[in-house]
This record gives structure tokens, C-alpha cells and sequence, in this order.
């Protein structure tokens, strides 16, 4: 079957009209957390996991999807008109998105990002149609060895790359770990960090982590440190349109962003901070008049907010065709592919076909009812910002309640809830980045298989996890992401006395 | 400098918190690896290794966090929406929402997930810096039996809407 065959037989089961509902229901809710504070799109897709557990996978992931894509629509919103960026990848468009609403540009600033989003989403979708049958071939190959170099390359570069030290990122990453290998081991039926607690033979749900460290978490923080000033929302007058000269501007960044943010997607730990970064840097020098920059510069819009849709669509490759998350988001859902029990991998675009092309198919059709429902009504998003605080960070914690309590009605797993949301809390304190211990959690328990694995495969000699070109050059590149930060620290210690930090 | 002089004894031992929770975590890995095989015979290795590598490391990490605090490093708390972290940690905020998150433990499973729930959101509510403290439990309570109702509705086991009165 073609790649075109199959994308048509996707779009026959994503046009279905319950699959075109909850498409719709995916990418509203997702505009929704998008603009709200204290709430992303892995803690929403977390919280929707007991609810659909009764679904098809089919269903489930349409929505996930829509959650996905329309998060990043929703956070440029509440970054141009209140400059609080929603989600991380909104983070460049507050610079300039806010001033040209201060400017009395929000009209433009809105229509650009959202036709930008929605150009790069569709390019992103497509690209992401052509490479991940492609790659999934590639993958094939894989054995357990590669599927531990794999692994090993996605816990440094998300240690490195996400936050402010990769000291506290490695920390995050072993946190995670530490709670993966929690609960009985499967291979020798021993008990492993369970401190005689029979609850926790089982392990440690998921669930229960991310809604911890993401929700209740984030609600002990902002309790404890509550800003006192009033948000002021920018009234934006007129159609949300653009003239003939913004057209005219942000059609290059638009395409610029998509070619940046795909690839940078697709690469583990790329996520879709980066690749915004990098559009508004090339945007500022490709600019004529870069000194715009920093007052309202519809190209510091356009492509970043293009870029980050974009990266969305490369992250969902290696999610597909090998398992690998490389954002928060992207690991809360290979945990709701576990829960389902398919693997995703080269064989799911066998064994599931309409599945994983049913959601390909949404993805296209999510793009467009996003652009209908963020163009015209961005204003209507907007008044969510209206529910108070207060009922905001507490309705958030009876969705957390409901997600634990729904899994088994345990006590024991509430007071987990409690105790993970105050490490969550401590976290925030030091600037510790929650996303590599969600990774850790996540991806630690296939390391360790494939690991075990391999070594069986090789009777216990290590020299067989690098014995082939692929495992060893994902080792190595996982090296160096680790070894060059580390040596460039040493090197501007030279000066001083000390050889200890090599610890 | 001067912030370096003003810093009360609390907060210098606040900064100690970080690498001394990781090294508490790296020892009880260590512990627990001593009581679990290493290898496996024809597995090379086994369910003791992960547990053992993983707790040197984070050994190793909280000796590198000490002496990162040693020469002076503060870990600052990261920007969220609608935290000012300028200001100083409001204990009353914190303890309230606290209560909030630890009180449904033991609440729900007796009087029902409406009733445990609406007083964990009254609360929060609180904390955030409601003074309405009976319209608030009024509030939480419709937001909850609707929450209840809906998601069994959905297939979502929640348990009894008010077990002491048996339903």
C-alpha cells in the first residue's frame, strides 16, 4: 500500500463523524489549557486517561492529538494579549506578539500566528505523512542493543537541553529512573524499592507522577508565591486579519519556521523551544530592519509561532515509528500506548494501520478546525482568562483527584499523590526541569529491558551494546551532548585550582 | 553583596536542601541495592544493577549539588504564571493549599468524593486568596457532584456519592 493509499484510508476513519467529533472536542479543549494558566497539554492528556480508557485507541488519540496541536494555538493568544505565554514554545512570541498588541496590532499579531500555525501545522503534518513510514522502515532493523542506545540518547539530551543546568536536568532524569525501577522486577520477581509496602508492588502508576509533579505541584507553587499584581488583557478591536503588507511579511517566516521547527521536532529532546528560538534569531537577521525587533516585529510572530506548530508534527515522528518521546507531551502519550497495550514502533504501522493513519488523517483536519475556531473567535478564548484564580487552581485539583481516585479508589495512592506533589513543589523551588524525570519514568523500564536483553543476546558481554555502527554512533552522540558542556565547564575552571568538578 | 550578609541562617540552610535530598535518595538506592542480586547467569546482569547504577549516580550528583552550593551557588525557583517569585514564600498559602492536597487522603474514601472534594476546593480556593470560605464549599460542592456524575457517567469508578448515608 502507497503512502498515499493509506493516508486516503485514514482520512475514511478520521471523517467518520465520532472520529470528526472528538477531533473537535481534542482541539477545543486543547485551545482551552492552551490559554489558561497552570495547565498544559501532558497534564491534560494525563488527566483524560482514565476517561478514555472505554474508547477505541483510534478515538483516544484523535483527541490527544487535538489536545497537542491546539495548545500551541491557544498559548500565542494569552502571549500576545496578556504576554503570559501559555506553554514554553509560546515563550518568543510574548516579546513581540505583546508589544504589537500594545501597539494596537493585536488584530495582526493574532491572524499571523494562527494562519501561521496553521501553514506550518499542515507542512509539519505532511512532512510527518512522507518521513514516518520511511523511518519505521529503518527502524526494523533495531535490536535491543539500538533500542537501549536509543534510549540512553533521549535521557541525555532531554537532561541537557531542557532547563537551566544540566546538573539539576540529570538529577530530574535519575528521580525519574529511581521511581521506574520501583515495584517488582519483572524478570526475577523480586521486589525493588518497595520498602515493604504492598501497594507499591506494583510500581508506581504514572498517572499518579505526572498529575503530582505537574498539577498539584504547580498549585502548592503559585499558592506559596501569589502574585499580587492584576493581569491586564489587551482589548483588541476589529477583525482579527492582516493587511496586504503583513501578508506580505510573514509569508517567509511562515515557511522558514516550518523548515526549522520539523527537523528540530523530530530530533530526541528537539521539542519546540529551540526551534522558536532559532526562527525569531534568523528572522531578526534576515530582517531589513532588525531594529524592530523588541517593539513589535510581525516577523518575530510569524515565524516562531510557525515553528513551534511545526515541531509539534517532527515530535510526533519518533513517537510513532520508535517509541521515543521527546517532549513531556510526547511521553504521556506513549504511557496511553502502554495502557492500551500497543507498542509504538515499526510494527504498529502494520498491525494498526488505521490507527496510526486515522490520527495522521486527524491531524490535517485538527489544523483546519483549529484555524476556524482560533481566527474568528480568539476573542471568545480570551474570557476563560475571566474565571477566578482561586476557582481555576481548584478545579484543577479536583480534576487531579478525580484522575487517582478513578484508577482504584486507594487512599495509599492519594497520599502518593500528596507527598510526589510537594517533590514537585521542591522542584519548582531549585529550578529542577519535571520533564526528564517524566522521561526517566517512562522510558526507563524498556532501557532496562532492552539493556538486559541485549546483554543476554551478547552472553554478557558489553562490548556488544556498541557493536553496531547504529547503537554505537546513538551512544556516542549521546556522549558527547554529556562530555562537550562538561569540558567547556572545565576549561573556564582551569584557572582555579580545582580538578574535582569532573565529579 | 549585600543580600549574601542580609540572608537569615534559615535560608543558608535552605540552600542545603537540594543536594542533601538527592544524596538521601542516592543512599537508599545504594541500601536497597545490597539486598538484590547483580548478576543473573545467563542474563549478565540483574534486577540489582539498575538499582545500583542509578543510585551512584545520583550519589555522584548530590556531591557535585554540595559543592556547587559550597562555592556559593543559590538554586532560584523557576518563573510560573501567576507566581511572583520576587516575593518571599507565603507559608499561609502554601500550608492552606497543602491542606487542601493531603486532606481528601483521608476524607474521601469516608464521606464520598463530593463531600471530600468540595472541602479540598474550598481550600485551595483560600489559599489563592478567597474570603468567602461558605460560598466556596457551596461552589465546590456543585463543581464536584457534577464532576461525580459526569465521569461515572463515563465509566470512571469514583465510589459512592456519600457513603455514611449509604448511597
Amino acid at each position: 500500500m502507497s503512502i498515499f493509499d493509506a493516508l486516503m484510508h485514514g482520512f475514511g476513519i478520521a471523517l467518520q463523524p465520532m472520529n470528526l467529533l472528538w477531533a473537535l472536542v481534542g482541539c477545543a479543549l486543547g485551545t482551552a489549557i492552551g490559554v489558561l494558566p497552570g495547565i498544559g497539554p501532558a497534564l491534560t492528556i494525563t488527566l483524560l486517561l482514565p476517561v478514555t480508557v472505554t474508547m477505541s485507541p483510534t478515538a483516544a488519540f484523535i483527541i490527544f492529538a487535538g489536545v497537542f496541536y491546539g495548545a500551541m494555538y491557544g498559548g500565542s493568544t494569552t502571549s500576545i494579549l496578556i504576554n503570559t505565554p501559555g506553554e514554553s514554545g509560546s515563550m518568543i512570541t510574548a516579546l513581540e506578539g505583546n508589544k504589537m498588541a500594545k501597539n494596537g496590532r493585536g488584530a495582526a499579531a493574532l491572524a499571523t500566528a494562527a494562519i501561521g500555525s496553521f501553514v506550518a501545522g499542515t507542512i509539519g503534518t505532511a512532512l510527518l505523512t512522507v518521513a514516518a513510514p520511511t523511518i519505521s522502515e529503518i527502524a526494523f532493523v533495531f535490536g535491543p542493543a539500538e533500542y537501549f542506545a536509543l534510549a540512553v540518547l533521549a535521557f541525555t539530551s532531554v537532561s541537557v537541553v531542557l532547563g537551566t543546568s544540566i546538573l539539576r536536568g540529570l538529577v530530574s532524569l535519575f528521580f525519574g529512573l529511581a521511581l521506574a525501577v520501583m515495584g517488582t522486577d519483572y524478570q526475577a520477581g523480586l521486589p525493588r524499592l518497595t520498602f515493604g509496602v504492598p501497594e507499591l508492588s506494583d510500581g508506581i502508576g504514572i498517572t499518579i507522577v505526572l498529575v503530582a509533579m505537574f498539577a498539584v505541584g504547580e498549585i502548592l507553587f503559585v499558592a506559596s508565591r501569589l502574585s499580587l499584581a492584576p493581569q491586564k488583557i489587551i482589548e483588541v478591536n476589529g477583525p482579527i486579519a492582516m493587511s496586504r503588507k503583513d501578508w506580505q511579511r510573514s509569508w517567509k517566516p511562515w515557511l522558514r519556521g516550518a523548515a526549522l521547527g520539523f527537523p528540530i521536532g523530530v530530533m530526541p529532546a528537539g521539542g519546540s523551544e529551540i526551534p522558536t528560538l532559532l526562527s525569531y534569531t534568523l528572522e531578526r537577521r534576515l530582517s531589513k530592519k532588525p531594529e524592530e525587533f523588541g517593539h513589535g516585529a510581525i516577523e518575530g510572530v510569524a515565524g516562531p509561532e510557525a515553528a513551534n506548530n511545526a515541531a509539534v508534527a517532527g515530535v510526533m515522528v519518533p513517537l510513532l515509528t520508535l517509541g521515543l518521546p521527546t517532549s513531556a507531551t510526547a511521553a504521556v502519550m506513549l504511557a496511553a500506548f502502554q495502557n492500551y497495550g500497543l507498542q509504538p514502533g515499526p510494527t504498529l504501522f502494520t498491525s494498526n494501520p488505521e490507527l496510526v493513519w486515522g490520527v495522521i488523517a486527524s491531524l490535517y483536519i485538527g489544523n483546519l478546525m483549529l484555524l476556524v475556531l482560533n481566527l474568528p473567535m480568539a476573542r471568545v478564548w480570551v474570557k476563560l482568562l475571566a474565571i477566578p484564580k482561586p476557582h481555576l487552581y481548584a478545579g484543577i485539583l479536583i480534576f487531579s483527584l478525580v484522575g487517582v481516585w478513578g484508577i482504584s479508589q486507594s487512599w495509599v495512592e492519594l497520599l502518593a499523590l500528596g507527598v510526589l506533589g510537594v517533590i514537585g513543589y521542591g522542584f519548582r523551588c531549585c529550578s529542577v526541569p519535571i520533564a526528564p524525570a517524566l522521561i526517566g519514568l517512562i522510558l526507563g523500564p524498556m532501557a532496562e529491558l532492552q539493556l538486559r536483553r541485549a546483554l543476554a543476546i551478547g552472553q554478557g558481554d558489553p562490548l556488544t551494546l556498541v557493536s553496531s555502527p547504529i547503537a554505537a554512533g546513538l551512544l556516542t552522540i549521546a556522549a558527547l551532548l554529556l562530555l562537550i558542556p562538561l569540558i567547556r565547564f572545565v576549561q573556564t575552571r582551569r584557572s582555579e585550582t580545582s580538578t574535582v568538578t569532573a565529579a | 553583596m549585600t543580600s549574601a550578609v542580609k540572608s537569615s541562617p534559615a535560608r543558608r540552610l535552605s540552600r542545603w536542601g537540594l543536594p542533601v535530598a538527592v544524596l538521601i535518595l542516592g543512599a537508599a538506592l545504594l541500601h536497597e541495592a545490597t539486598d538484590l542480586p547483580l548478576t543473573q547467569t545467563y542474563a549478565g546482569i540483574g534486577p540489582g544493577f539498575f538499582v545500583l547504577a542509578i543510585g551512584l549516580v545520583l550519589t555522584a550528583l548530590g556531591l557535585a549539588l554540595g559543592y556547587q552550593v559550597l562555592r556559593g551557588a543559590i538554586f532560584e525557583p523557576e518563573e510560573a504564571e501567576g507566581a511572583d517569585i520576587g516575593r518571599p514564600m507565603q507559608w499561609k498559602g502554601f500550608l492552606t493549599a497543602a491542606a487542601g492536597v493531603f486532606l481528601p487522603v483521608a476524607l474521601v474514601g469516608h464521606v464520598g468524593f463530593p463531600l471530600g472534594g468540595a472541602v479540598a476546593y474550598a481550600l485551595v480556593t483560600r489559599a489563592y486568596g478567597s474570603k468567602r470560605p461558605l460560598a466556596d464549599v457551596a461552589i465546590g460542592l456543585v463543581v464536584t457532584s457534577i464532576t461525580w456524575f459526569a465521569f461515572t457517567k463515563l465509566g470512571v469508578q469514583l465510589g459512592g456519592f456519600f457513603p455514611p448515608g449509604g448511597f
